[in-house]
């Protein structure tokens, strides 16, 4: 379990994080909502270490943070852009202990993408599968993803969701940030919404659609007045 | 062997500008030989023709030339930028390299290990390729007055003591050419640790780069200042002490401030 215990963060005169505690369960999908500038992103990268909270604990199954565990797919490619796709993947095999070439090469194959394109030929959508596959491949217990669906095609948008409900995913717990709920909305078990860099409700949205009868976007509105 | 591969990623990076640079350097200093050795020549036979020649050249007439220390200043102009540029680079555009070296599951003082090795082995090398070169312009400098007849005095090794900049990038005892190194490493360290903090702190100010200066230059001044006021007041022996004590405690404070940014404060 991910356990974000009591996190700020303030940038210049702005505090984008207040007080922000929640938690993501291995096995499961949490997904963190918040319209834009809510410090969602931020959240992320201030698990992974990249963007340091000002207070707080980051606790992963009662333990600091080991990056061999949890993986973070940010929404760019973090390669330089002459990079090939076979670059990206070489230097992954080179630093990150954990990562699967095998799994790699099936993802590879799952999003038909091709190892000698260079990331500043492809379009949005295959970047963020190259993202993905190489997010993925370091066969991580959790995964981290941020705006996984952002300004991408539809098809690539259905790729990528079918992956969430395959094999490859099971039993890795995956906290993911993204405007595009309704894509995912039947695959999340439990939201956390954020107001302000402030936690505003927190639920199991299985028990709100069957209780309540309402999906995450009907709360969504209920919270944001949209 | 992470510090090896990561040493051989950067190398591998930065080895097409440094061959620009380093061709650069060559070909501006032998172009500056030959336009040399032509005006000279026409000089002394012009003189030769007028009456009995007394002056006598040196390689320091060619070394002490504006284009020959041109080449060499912008040589560690270069390798000062490049200091910066090795870890801004990973910084560019939204596809920050940066991330992922941060998100590599070693220690990040590898990256920090990486860096500092790629950038001692480019200014060893270019010391290195200076001197093949220097060595290769005396020789064709000698040969080339001798074939004329023009009487060429004093040694390779005296040239290069009178000359400031190289007696500094070869000075004539090993102890000295480590202390050089040493301040070498020494400067590189506090451009590192500026990056670092800058980095580390322009989510909290717009003035971080003028902070992270008055930090380090603060740091810099400090023994600098102790060691004027006790410059009248100790023995040499313990000047010594003091000066070698200054060199460990910059170079302490330098890593410990740049282990400290990169491992906990750095923003990307």
């Amino acid at each position: 379990m991910i356990e974000v215990l009591g996190v700020k963060k303030r940038y210049r005169k702005k505090q984008v994080i207040e007080d922000v505690s929640f938690t993501a369960q291995k096995g499961e999908i949490t997904c963190l909502i918040g319209l834009n500038g809510t410090g969602k992103s931020t959240i992320l990268k201030g698990i992974m270490g990249l963007t340091p909270f000002d207070k707080g604990t980051v606790l992963v199954d009662g333990k600091p943070i080991d990056l061999n565990r949890v993986a973070f797919v940010p929404d760019h490619s973090t390669f330089p852009i002459h990079f090939t796709i076979e670059q990206c993947e070489a230097f992954m095999r080179d630093f990150y202990p954990t990562f699967d070439p095998n799994l790699f090469a099936r993802l590879v194959d799952e999003f038909k993408l091709f190892p000698e394109d260079k990331l500043n030929e492809l379009s949005k959508g295959t970047l963020a599968k190259v993202n993905l596959a190489l997010g993925i491949a370091q066969d991580p217990d959790y995964l981290l993803l941020d705006e996984p669906f952002s300004g991408i095609d539809v098809f690539s948008k259905e790729q990528i969701v079918e992956l969430f409900s395959s094999d490859i995913m099971e039993d890795r717990g995956v906290l993911i940030t993204t405007h595009e709920i309704e894509d995912i909305e039947y695959l999340v078990d439990k939201a956390v919404m954020l107001n302000r860099g402030r936690i505003v409700r927190e639920f199991d949205v299985e028990d709100v659609r069957f209780i309540h009868g309402k999906s995450i976007v009907d709360v969504m509105r209920e919270e944001y007045g949209a | 062997m992470n510090l090896l591969k990561l040493l051989g990623w950067e190398v591998e990076r930065m080895t097409k500008p440094y061959l620009i640079l380093i061709t650069l350097l060559v070909v501006t200093q032998f172009t500056w030989l030959g336009v040399f050795l032509w005006s000279e020549t026409n000089m002394y036979e012009e003189i030769r023709r007028t009456g009995t020649p007394d002056y006598v050249l040196t390689f320091g007439n060619y070394i002490g030339g504006v284009p020959f220390i041109l080449s060499i200043g912008v040589a560690v102009a270069a390798m000062l930028l490049y200091s910066f540029w090795i870890w801004y680079r990973d910084f560019q555009g939204r596809g920050t390299f940066m991330m992922r070296l941060l998100l590599m599951p070693q220690q990040r003082m590898l990256v920090f290990g990486a860096k500092l090795a790629t950038m001692m082995l480019m200014v060893l090398g270019l010391l290195s390729v200076q001197w093949i070169a220097l060595k290769l312009q005396y020789i064709a400098f000698t040969g080339w007055f001798d074939s004329q007849m023009i009487p060429v005095s004093g040694t390779f090794e005296q040239a290069i003591r009178f000359d400031g900049a190289l007696s500094v990038m070869y000075p004539a005892s090993f102890v000295n050419f480590l202390i050089h190194q040493v301040l070498i490493v020494l400067v590189i360290l506090y451009i590192f640790a500026f990056v670092l903090m800058e980095r580390s702190l322009w989510q909290r100010t717009l003035w971080a780069p003028i902070l992270a200066m008055l930090i380090l230059g603060t740091l810099i001044l400090v023994p600098v200042l102790t060691f004027y006021f006790l410059e009248n007041r100790l023995f040499m022996d313990e000047l010594m002490l003091l000066i070698l004590l200054g060199l460990i405690g910059w170079m302490t404070a330098a890593i410990w401030i740049a282990r400290r940014y990169l491992t906990k404060k750095l923003s990307v």
